[in-house]
Parts: structure tokens; C-alpha cells; sequence
């Protein structure tokens, strides 16, 4: 269904309701469904900069599934490594 | 000792302060070492946000989008990587069309919340919301192979 479908829908029942705050609405829908049934997946790559561990996740993450490196499926690390590097 | 419960050298990752850590375990040492090279290829499998219907003039939040590679819910952006006003309404969410009618009753539920005297009906609609989010749920599960919604995955040992 195309946006102009579900603004009509929306419209039979609220004509009052502007096209921008029905927009803001589906949003909201959207952005609630999405993370409650986590029904989006996607993939992305980076890569790696010598001696740096840490990488900033994108906005859009909700989850992270799995992790490939090098081609190679790893393991997620159950709970975090003692010593702890700030500047890594 | 690290980790007492992890006894096999091996690359791993883990999550903290809203970033990915991806680091080396040396069983003989016990600790945990930082890729050495430049460009190893890291690939990340993820849940991610549905992207939002833009207004006209409005740009993508996520990242990734650029003049040549403008697709956007299915549309064109323009050349400033904006909605254009002749693509607005062909908008179409990635959400499946099977769960379009709950997103629609959700926004119906939306407006009439705000009458005391249409609150009833602002349930209704919710209600019909809630029931494809919990579909949506099975089928994030089942995907399209429409196997059982819980199933015991096979493991090597």
C-alpha cells in the first residue's frame, strides 16, 4: 500500500487530520512495529582501522544478530572482557 | 584469568556504549587484542529500524544515501538526497503489505484519542493494531519458510 493509499484511509475516518500529522502517525506505527517484532534486517559492512577495537553502531541498529569477520562468522563475547580499554 | 569460560583462542565481538568492540581472545594469554591490519572487512547482521515516510523537502535519517544511490522506499529522491513533492505520495514502507492495514489502524486509533467521547473507538483500532504487531512477531519468526514458530536449531559440538 502506497502512502497515498493509507493517508485516504486514515482521511476516511479523521478528515480533519492534515497530511503531515497522519505522516507523523504512520511513523510512529512503523517505528513501533519495527521494533517490537523486529521484522527489518539488513547488513552492513565496515572496515577495520589498525589497533582500534571499537566501532560506532548506526542510528538505524535496533539489534545486532550476527558478526562476520573477514568472511568468518565469530562469536558474541557473553558479558565483557575484565580489562577494559577506553581508548581502544 | 579473563574469562573462565572461554578456552579456545578466537575472534569475538561484543556491544557497549552504543558500538560494536571486535577483538582477538589468545587462549595462552588471556586477553584480548585489537585487529592489527588496516581494512579487514567486518560485516554486521542486524535489526533495523523501519525507515520513516518523508515529508516533501525532508532527508533519510539513516546513513548511506547519496545523489547516485537515491532509492528510497521505493522512490527517487532529488539531487540534494530530498523528498521530492512528485515522488511523495508513491511512498511504500519495507514493512511487509500483510501488516500496511494495522499501520493504518494505528494513525485511525491516533485520531480518535483525541476526543474523550471517541476513546472507545481509539481501542478498537489499537486493538487491531496490537493484533498484526503480534502476527508481525511470528512472522520476524517464521520469516517465508514457514517452518514451526519454535524450533530446536541443530548444534555442532
Amino acid at each position: 500500500m502506497k502512502l497515498k493509499e493509507m493517508v485516504e484511509r486514515v482521511q476516511q475516518h479523521h478528515p480533519e487530520m492534515n497530511v503531515t500529522e497522519i505522516v507523523r502517525s504512520l511513523n510512529d506505527a512503523m517505528n513501533d512495529m519495527g521494533f517490537k517484532s523486529e521484522l527489518i534486517e539488513s547488513a552492513d559492512q565496515f572496515n577495520t582501522v589498525a589497533n582500534q577495537r571499537i566501532y560506532q553502531l548506526k542510528n538505524h541498529i535496533i539489534k545486532v544478530k550476527h558478526v562476520d569477520y573477514s568472511g568468518k562468522s565469530i562469536k558474541k563475547l557473553i558479558g565483557r572482557p575484565i580489562e577494559r580499554d577506553l581508548d581502544a | 584469568m579473563e574469562r573462565s569460560n572461554l578456552n579456545i583462542s578466537q575472534w569475538v565481538y561484543w556491544l557497549e556504549r552504543d558500538s560494536i568492540l571486535v577483538a582477538y581472545y589468545d587462549q595462552s594469554t588471556d586477553k584480548y587484542t585489537s585487529p592489527s591490519e588496516d581494512d579487514i572487512k567486518v560485516t554486521i547482521f542486524y535489526v533495523q529500524r523501519p525507515d520513516k515516510f518523508l515529508l516533501t523537502g525532508e532527508t533519510p535519517e539513516r546513513d548511506g544515501f547519496t545523489a547516485e544511490n537515491n532509492t528510497y522506499l521505493g522512490v527517487a529522491l532529488d539531487s540534494n538526497v530530498q523528498m521530492q513533492d512528485s515522488s511523495f505520495w508513491n511512498q511504500e514502507t519495507e514493512i511487509p503489505p500483510q501488516f500496511h492495514e494495522s499501520i493504518v489502524a494505528r494513525a485511525i486509533a491516533n485520531g480518535y484519542e483525541r476526543q474523550a467521547d471517541t476513546l472507545q473507538l481509539a481501542g478498537y483500532f489499537l486493538n487491531k493494531y496490537e493484533a498484526g504487531v503480534k502476527e508481525a512477531k511470528k512472522y520476524a519468526v517464521r520469516q517465508r519458510d514457514g517452518s514451526p514458530l519454535y524450533t530446536i536449531s541443530p548444534m555442532d559440538f
